[in-house]
């Protein structure tokens, strides 16, 4: 972890919140990271690779169309419907005073435009930044978050949720007849998120065991945490907990501790493929409150039972945000906090505890972090989002080339090629 | 361009104005870390050292520019302190268990105020033959060795000699610049004239003073004075002139007399080594534009690029855009004789590195062999670097005898390669207030570039640890820009104007310098970013095919055969991910 290093760092006109940053990831590969800041600015960072094999970023402002002079964003989301291509659908929610008393708050929703055969011009992320469908909010708009409503006998379709001052949560649905979106009630399809009694936060959803099954957890600001599991097809809650903190929850996540990678299907010779075989994986869900941040291992079976407190967490300030990832490449995934003071911190799972083994120190507070490929060559970078800037952190190269050679002669030699 | 942002910091007080050239980090007591020495124009001298402020020394005057170097000449480095208003103070750790003049000089607690009239007497008399002041007996005795023991055991610095000048000196460089192997000190003036001085102890014990040696007059403002090694070795220095031009003064020993009645026929032979260079296209700069420059840039490693670029803008000196596209023949036809070069600068690094250990070594024996570079005669202990940075190559502790050994030995081989590197001269930077930076070598313009920020301070800093100088550039908004030789840039915005900066390798903690960035804002901060350092100048991505083997690379050929460009590197990337993230 040591072996992150600055690649680019760019700074942001107005800050950002914890839900400020999102990322684009198209099919082909390459990977775009969307920034807000509050005062109406977005950025879109991306690297380009030059003829002389050096990488160039590239941080352009996006103009999305309908956010007036005087908007605030709170929240941006976005999320691919396309299977094949790239078919971006960008979600904002931004907040106006209208007058002393009242303010407008809007769902504003990107989308590419009815497609008249002109090829790629309809599906830049410009021009879709050009394309927008309102939805006026009766409150005001906390985290917006998309998952998928799986159906049967048709394609999985891609829903917003958005968690509001009114102690709801929303869904939000395109309804294709009349090209618009506009709220379904909740209870109908996620009954577990009914009835909340809290501002909630943040919200994850795990779907596992094929579709059949999802596991919730909402936390609210004032310290609630729900946890449910979901029969998808009967729509039932077969199992929820609820917890109560003292504190605001500023983050929750579900996460299982190996990352299912696909082996590429051109490196299997007999075409087997290698189905992910989720009835064993062991979901652990993290809930992070402002001052310490606890993980529940195994949900599924031990119920919230089993917690564990990520001794050093409460060391730097209020903590923030998360990110699971697998930063030093051992097969296992590492927790990442990033915290008011300025921190970074990583958690890694050895001998049945998290342990605190690298914190790294940035110029702000930390508001978002990522772990994505954005230089298209596989290896994921790190990407910070502070109150003042973005920061992009490669790993070593000459670090991450010596895995690779060693694995790679592994493979082979166990493929006996 | 690239960005980045640097967050490991320290921040101290200091109340104050620090001039351009009023700080500076070197390893002022001689115990082998680096300091920051910072003066203000209120005339206190502040030394960091680790974390914290190690001394502090007021009353000094109005400090403009502060060196460290062996302005003494016996292999260890002092202090020079100079004040606008006409003072030179040398301040010397008496750590040193060193040659018994500096312990003679240094017993002495020197009070400047308490002779001032006397002295400003003598300044005015005679502005060009300095008056010492060197105030041996002016204090009892007991008291100052009180005061000398308590030094000894901390180390602190204590002023051991203190002269008068001419005033409004701008900046100052202890350096050998007439290749007599004995340190001189440059004065810059802000009246348009250059200075050079020499200790001179040849008098009675304890009684050396500095002695002018030559002074030279300049059309314009000085930007700055910097040391610059020509490609047969001999140093000359480069005196910045408005409008990205430059003046350059060779000065051989046999010039640099002191008996009064060479002294006329020495400002006449060095009048004649003096030329202007005026850089090409200096029409189009404004030619009222403040100018920076910093000579003797290292260029180790990269040696070929370098090469290379200095070939192509020999063709098209004015364009910048055959930079990328190389020529293979041209490459080819240069291989050979490259490659010897670059043999020779490694082994003359190598050369340099074995002999600087025995002028850092603590135990007071500084003689040692020393390879100069260039095979002139060596006169006394010294190499031809500038006193602050020799100290950062500090690697291979070995004996003495062992170094003189290899002295013996490999001079003559040195000695060839060294001439095969230095036929070409070391680059230098220029840079101008409204942003122009260029890179020189051998008064041809490599490459040029714009920015739009107006650049005050020029530095050099190895960023990469490659073992070649990166050129920095700061402006007075706090933007920084750290270029390497091949022009690759990377940005860091510091988020205060900035009034003084500089940089250089220091030890936050003793025994490991890193490169540091210092900057003193005009809210009376010093702010020290210390391990500024980047693998790379560029980023690149993670290319892991192009060291296998043939076979392996065979065999991935083999699984991504029939394949588009797009579909192989999409593949690729696939791969990549599940070794790294897929597999353990």
């Amino acid at each position: 972890m040591n072996n992150l290093k600055d690649a680019h760092w760019f700074p942001l006109t107005s800050q950002g919140n914890i839900y400020s940053m999102t990322k684009l990831c198209s099919v082909n590969g390459s990977n775009k990271v969307l920034v807000a800041s509050l005062k109406r600015k977005i950025y879109s960072c991306e690297y380009h690779l030059m003829p002389n094999l050096h990488l160039r970023p590239l941080v352009k402002e996006l103009l999305f169309t309908y956010i007036p002079s005087g908007a605030e964003i709170i929240s941006i989301d976005a999320y691919n419907k396309s299977d094949s291509g790239d078919g971006f659908v960008i979600g904002i929610t931004i907040l106006k005073a209208s007058t002393d008393t009242s303010v407008e708050r809007y769902l504003n929703i990107y989308t590419e435009g009815a497609i008249d055969g002109e090829g790629d011009e309809g599906s830049s992320i410009e021009a879709i930044a050009q394309n927008c469908l309102m939805v006026e909010l009766a409150y005001t708009p906390y985290h917006l978050y998309h998952t998928i409503l799986p159906q049967q006998n048709a394609p999985n379709e891609v829903v917003w949720l958005l968690s509001g001052s009114d102690y709801k949560i929303h869904m939000i649905r395109e309804d294709k007849s009349n090209h618009s979106y506009s709220e379904s009630s909740i209870e109908k399809y996620f009954p577990e998120l009914h009835d909340i009694q809290g501002i909630a936060i943040w919200i994850n959803i795990y779907y596992y065991n094929n579709y059949n099954w999802r596991l919730t957890v909402i936390g609210c600001e004032c310290g609630l945490v729900n946890v449910a599991t979901t029969n998808v097809s009967e729509l039932k809650i077969c199992q929820s907990w609820k917890l109560r903190y003292d504190r605001p929850i500023s983050n929750v996540s579900i996460f299982s501790l190996k990352n299912n990678i696909e082996k590429p299907c051109f490196l299997n010779s007999n075409n087997c493929k290698s189905f992910l075989n989720d009835q064993e994986t062991k979901l652990n869900i993290l809930v992070v409150n402002t001052n310490n941040a606890v993980v529940f291992m195994d949900v599924l079976n031990n119920g919230m039972d089993e917690d564990i407190t990520l001794n050093g967490s409460e060391t730097s300030d209020c903590i923030l945000c998360s990110c699971i990832a697998d930063i030093n490449m051992d097969g296992q995934n590492e927790i990442l906090l990033g915290t008011y003071g300025q921190e970074v911190l990583i958690f890694c799972f050895v001998n049945d505890t998290w342990e605190l083994i690298i914190r790294k120190l940035f110029d702000a507070p930390v508001h978002s972090i990522c772990y994505m490929d954005i230089t298209h060559d596989g290896m994921k970078e790190l990407i910070v989002l502070t109150q003042r800037g973005v920061h992009i952190l490669q790993h070593n190269i000459v670090d991450v080339k010596d895995k690779w050679k060693k694995r790679y002669k592994k493979f082979l030699k166990e493929n006996r090629i | 361009m690239r960005a980045v942002s640097f967050v490991k910091r320290l921040q101290w007080d200091l109340p104050g104005t620090v001039c351009r050239y009023g700080l500076t980090i070197g390893d002022v007591d001689n115990d082998g870390d680096n300091e920051l020495v910072v003066g203000t124009a209120e005339g206190e001298l502040y030394i960091f050292k680790g974390s914290e402020l190690w001394q502090k020394i007021p009353g000094l005057g109005l400090v403009t520019s502060v060196a460290i170097g062996d302005i003494f000449n016996y292999g260890r480095n002092a202090l020079v302190v100079i004040c606008g208003d006409g003072w030179a103070h040398i301040f010397y750790s008496p750590r040193s268990v060193n040659p018994s003049i500096i312990n003679a000089t240094s017993t002495q607690q020197l009070m400047k105020e308490a002779n001032d009239q006397d002295n400003i007497k003598h300044g005015h008399a005679n502005v060009d033959i300095e008056t010492t002041v060197n105030m041996t007996s002016s204090l009892s005795l007991d008291q100052v060795d009180g005061n000398n023991e308590l030094n000894e055991l901390s180390g602190k610095m204590e002023c051991v000699h203190v002269q008068r000048i001419p005033t409004n000196t701008k900046m100052v460089l202890v350096a050998d610049v007439d290749k007599d192997g004995a340190n001189e000190m440059i004065l810059g003036l802000t009246d348009r004239v250059v200075r050079s001085y020499r200790w001179s102890s040849n008098s009675e014990l304890g009684r050396g003073k500095l002695v002018g040696l030559n002074k030279w007059e300049c059309a314009n403002q000085i930007g700055t004075v910097t040391l610059q090694h020509m490609a047969d070795g001999t140093p000359t220095l480069l005196v910045a002139q408005p409008g990205g031009t430059f003046m350059r003064i060779k000065c051989n020993p046999e010039d640099c007399h002191l008996e009064e009645e060479t002294r006329h026929k020495s400002n006449e032979t060095a009048a004649s080594c003096v030329d202007y260079q005026t850089l090409g296209i200096s029409r189009m700069r404004n030619q009222n534009i403040s100018t920076e420059i910093i000579g003797d840039l290292e260029c180790i490693a990269e040696n070929k690029v370098s090469n290379y670029e200095f070939k192509e803008s020999f063709k098209s000196s004015e364009t910048q855009h055959g930079k990328n596209s190389k020529s293979v023949s041209l490459e080819l036809r240069k291989n050979n004789s490259q490659s010897e070069v670059r043999k020779g600068s490694f082994s003359t690094a190598e050369g340099r590195r074995k002999t600087d250990p025995s002028r850092d070594q603590v135990d007071g024996n500084a003689f040692g062999g020393n390879v100069i570079i260039g095979n002139y005669d060596v006169k006394s202990e010294k190499d031809s670097l500038l006193p602050t940075y020799r100290h950062f190559s500090r690697q291979d502790i070995g004996s003495n005898s062992k170094t003189n050994d290899l002295k013996g030995k490999s001079q003559t081989e040195i000695d060839v390669n060294i001439q095969n590197n230095l036929l070409q001269g070391k680059p230098y930077a220029l840079a101008t207030l409204d942003g122009t930076i260029m890179l020189v070598k051998d008064e041809i313009i490599l490459w040029s570039m714009q920015v739009d920020h107006q650049i005050f301070a020029l530095c050099r800093l190895d960023v990469t640890g490659d073992g070649s100088d990166e050129i920095v550039a700061c402006a007075w908004d706090g933007q920084t820009y750290i270029l390497d030789q091949q022009r690759n840039s990377v940005r860091f915005q510091f988020e205060e104007p900035v009034r003084a900066f500089c940089t250089g390798n220091y030890n936050v903690t003793p025994g490991f310098p890193t490169p540091c960035l210092v900057y003193n804002s005009f809210n009376n901060k010093i702010f020290l970013y210390y391990d500024v350092t980047l693998p790379s100048m560029v980023t690149k991505p993670l290319n892991p095919i192009e060291e296998l083997d043939f076979e392996e690379k065979k065999i991935l050929d083999n699984l991504l055969e029939n394949c588009t460009d797009t579909e192989r590197q999409q593949k690729l990337q696939e791969l990549t991910e599940w070794l790294l993230y897929g597999t353990s």
